[in-house]
């Protein structure tokens, strides 16, 4: 068989035909009535329910992803400062490492509620909750990305009387691009669900305050709803950023003449 | 009309003595040949030369001015051809401009005459990894000579390649170092291509590393250098003096 057809079929076929088992496992398992149909509704109920509120989680969405993205995007922010500052000063590189580490020690969960606390109920301490918890890739990823630069390339630059600025700029930044993206994967999942996480402790609005209140409400099917449509949309999210990164990172796909 | 003199130049380095004393001299227009065993200093002495490294003792002039430590006015080719695999072939070419500070388009449009002499025409757009490694060394090299200073240093240009390359290499490179009038102090390990390329050839040995001697290449009248008595008798003096 062509390589081609091989990895559509590892790639797409394979992963769909197990999503489809796992339907069909979950379908199984309510037909069979051994789990209450109000804890647990069929995919079916699931779908249904999802079209049926689609115009409040619709409505939900937009908050969650302003939360998402305006956090995200302070993290992005931090973890670039946090890296270049690593990667310029030896102080910072030895003295902020272990703060970083103990920064991702503290559960998301347990911090939320101080924060709403210091900032209150509307957006900020959101934004401020998922930027704590998607910088952290971001500075590491960039900060290791600037450290594996070949020794024999910065001195090339030198060389060639580069400053520091400039070999920043056309060496360590385009070589920190991979890692970024890779950090970057992680960072857009971790905004989504600090997002959520950050509306259970106190909102007025976002998919996570929606599933607490259809929780309230036992309204099982909605709640599932929203939390498959979390997923999609963390994997349409993923999906964008593969495709911004194979835009951006041309050199890997171009094959040898 | 001397451009490099370097005088009783020392290095060490963690308290051993890497190079000692070495002293030798570059004219303008000349290409001399750096020959000697592995570790005996060659690529510290082009790291002083190039201002990467500064010695313990010792003098660099570059056309009279004192360059210890000054980065930025000899152009280096490191051992490995060091293009920048993020950046397309006309992109890395141009980079000696873009560090001056010129921007992007105008620093492309003052190397892109050029591809066709140095041998890659049509390889503006491609990145580092579509070329084959002949092709990368000749755009490394078309970087090296847009830093645009008299010296260029090459720490062996040609050793990635194979040999039927290599061959090809030696002749491109003869061609063009005459129709740019280069000046260029190089590396290497093998005396084929230090007795083909080099009017000169300085070679190293020893612990701490010294130039034993400087050999004058006499090449005369004849089509093949490579074929005559010469040749041989270069080669074989050539290897005494490493073997010491």
């Amino acid at each position: 068989m062509k390589k081609r057809s091989l990895n559509i079929i590892y790639k797409i076929v394979v992963p769909a035909a197990f999503i489809g088992c796992f339907f069909l496992i979950w379908e199984i398992v309510c037909l069979s009535g051994k789990v209450p149909a109000v804890i647990l509704p069929t995919p079916k109920q699931t779908f249904e329910a999802f079209f049926s509120r689609s115009d409040q989680i619709m409505k939900h969405t937009g908050i969650t992803l302003a939360e998402a993205f305006g956090g995200l995007a302070g993290g992005i922010a931090t973890g670039f400062v946090l890296a270049l500052l690593m990667d310029a000063f030896k102080l910072c590189r030895h003295g902020f490492k272990p703060l970083l580490v103990i920064t991702q020690t503290i559960p998301t969960i347990v911090i939320a509620p101080l924060i709403v606390l210091w900032l209150g109920y509307d957006i900020a301490p959101k934004i401020l909750l998922v930027a704590l918890t998607t910088f952290f890739p971001i500075a590491i990823g960039l900060s290791d990305g600037y450290a594996q630069t070949d020794p024999d390339m910065i001195d090339l630059m030198r060389s060639m009387g580069a400053n520091r600025l400039k070999i920043f700029w056309f060496v360590k930044l385009p070589n920190a691009l991979p890692n970024f993206f890779s950090a970057m994967k992680i960072s857009t999942t971790y905004a989504i669900v600090g997002a959520v996480i950050s509306e259970w402790v106190g909102a007025l609005g976002g998919l996570g305050y929606y599933i607490l209140r259809m929780q309230n409400m036992y309204a099982y099917d909605v709640m599932f709803a929203t939390i498959f449509w979390i997923i999609l949309l963390s994997l349409l999210l993923l999906l964008v950023l593969e495709t911004v990164k194979i835009c951006v990172i041309r050199w890997n796909k171009q094959e040898k003449l | 009309m001397k451009l490099l003199e370097v005088e009783n130049v020392t290095q060490e380095y963690e308290g051993t003595r890497i190079i000692e004393g070495v002293s030798f001299s570059v004219e303008k227009g000349e290409t001399v040949c750096l020959i000697g065993t592995s570790g005996v200093g060659k690529t510290t002495l082009f790291q002083i030369l190039s201002g990467l490294n500064v010695p313990v003792e010792g003098r660099v002039l570059l056309n009279g001015e004192n360059v210890v430590g000054a980065t930025g006015k000899v152009s280096y080719m490191l051992q490995k051809d060091m293009l920048l695999p993020f950046k397309t072939i006309e992109d890395n070419v141009s980079l000696p401009y873009r560090i001056k500070g010129m921007p992007r388009k105008s620093a492309r449009e003052k190397v892109s005459p050029y591809f066709g002499q140095f041998g890659i025409e049509g390889t503006q757009k491609k990145y580092p990894g579509q070329l084959s490694g002949g092709m990368r060394q000749r755009a490394a090299f078309m970087r090296t000579y847009f830093f645009g200073h008299e010296l260029m240093l090459l720490d062996e240009p040609f050793s990635a390649l194979d040999e039927i390359t290599k061959q090809e290499m030696y002749a491109w490179y003869v061609k063009i170092s005459k129709e740019l009038s280069l000046t260029t102090l190089f590396i290497s390990h093998s005396l084929e291509e230090a007795l083909t390329l080099s009017d000169r050839i300085l070679v190293m040995g020893g612990k701490p590393g010294v130039i034993k001697e400087e050999i004058v290449v006499e090449r005369g009248s004849e089509e093949d250098f490579t074929t005559t008595q010469r040749f041989t008798e270069y080669k074989k003096r050539l290897k005494s003096l490493l073997l010491q």
